[in-house]
């Protein structure tokens, strides 16, 4: 009798030991591959595009003009002309103000800038969350001392 | 003996719970928080559609300058603003502002899309909360198109050559910002795991293209 209850308790502690491995490789893999895996990306786009090709309302018909400019059009790159200065205000009550008054034009070749380092485009939305250490660490403790009460289960069973 | 089987069922229960405890962080990293939606309000307007016609081999002539207004990448979805880009005090290209998710950024200077040169459109991957407006960058192809809107109605519209994945230590600056014979265009956002840490991603993704075909509406 008291051999059953030996074995019996030898398996119950051999099973639980095997959960908890099974447990904490399936902890392992779980976050290693979270870890390797990119962000998760939202399904916002239709998987079905549709047939219809007429671009952005614009009109079907296009033409592509020349590209040299006509004689009446002037290049923005070359021909722009700052707009007259504010009078009798200083610039710095009035912050951007000459910037929006001043037409647009694209930067000349000589305002080029090539940028240091690289662009910071991202701010961690999507990156998978790691979640809470907690449950893990009160886990373990726990399977840990059900170990321990079926080992002194056991003993005690050998002792009487 | 009743003693004895007390302990076991303490021994049993104790077990029990430290498994459910384990399977609770489990599901806490497998399940992830709910995404916010932030960009799928784009999705219930009309998709930007393809231009027909439009040979991906060939590099059309550069067109003339005019502001770039929108940025239209039919095949993942991507119809977005543009705004201007500069520089900080750094030196570092300024990125779009993270509280207008579905903003894209056009780098001031460098040549405008559609001239001669590389054009470079950088868009957040994601805000702090959700996706953002290149969230889906990564998913391009060679051969999908990019369609740049400008302020005289005009559409360059470019083709993808390649995709790129690299590290941020080593951003290739010289082949991005390049000085190209004919009209390019860069798309870049971020990519890679997340450094928590650094509160950064480890990875660029860029996009490299090319002009296609100027589109300019006859008036």
């Amino acid at each position: 009798m008291a051999r059953a209850r030996l074995a019996r308790a030898r398996r119950f502690a051999a099973a639980g030991a095997v959960t908890a491995f099974v447990i904490a490789g399936m902890s392992l893999a779980a976050g290693t591959a979270s870890a390797q895996s990119g962000p998760k990306l939202p399904d916002v786009v239709p998987d079905v595009l549709p047939d219809c090709l007429l671009p952005l309302r614009l009109p079907l018909l296009c033409d592509d003009p020349p590209e040299e400019p006509r004689p009446d059009h002037h290049e923005p790159d070359d021909s722009w002309t700052e707009p007259p200065p504010v009078e009798h205000e200083p610039e710095e009550s009035r912050p951007g103000k000459a910037d929006y008054l001043r037409p647009w034009r694209p930067a000349g070749e000589d305002e080029h800038r090539v940028p240091r380092g690289h662009p910071e485009t991202g701010g961690g939305g999507l990156a998978p969350d790691d979640g809470p250490a907690w449950p893990f660490a009160l886990g373990g403790v726990a399977l840990l001392a059900g170990a321990g009460l079926t080992g002194y289960a056991v003993r005690r069973e050998n002792a009487a | 003996m009743g003693g004895q089987k007390a302990i076991l069922a303490g021994a049993g229960v104790v077990s029990l719970a430290g498994m459910l405890l384990i399977a609770l962080g489990l599901g806490g990293i497998l399940g992830g928080a709910p995404e916010p939606d932030t960009v799928a309000a784009t999705s219930r307007e009309p998709v930007p559609s393809l231009f027909t016609g439009v040979p991906p081999g060939k590099v059309a002539a550069p067109m003339r300058a005019a502001r770039p207004t929108a940025v239209y990448i039919p095949s993942i979805g991507v119809q977005a603003p543009l705004t201007e880009l500069g520089l900080d005090a750094e030196g570092a290209i300024q990125n779009p502002p993270l509280d207008h998710p579905n903003l894209a950024g056009w780098y001031r200077y460098g040549p405008v899309p559609g001239r001669r040169g590389a054009a470079v459109i950088t868009g957040h991957l994601d805000t702090r909360s959700g996706p953002a407006v290149f969230a889906r960058l990564r998913n391009v192809k060679r051969g999908d198109q990019v369609q740049v809107l400008r302020a005289d109605r005009s559409v360059a519209v470019f083709v993808v050559d390649s995709v790129e994945h690299t590290p941020k230590r080593s951003f290739p600056a010289k082949k991005v910002y390049a000085k190209l014979p004919y009209p390019g265009l860069r798309l870049v956002t971020c990519g890679g795991a997340f450094d928590q840490a650094a509160h950064s991603y480890r990875d660029n993704t860029i996009v490299y293209a090319h002009l296609a075909a100027p589109y300019h509406p006859r008036s």
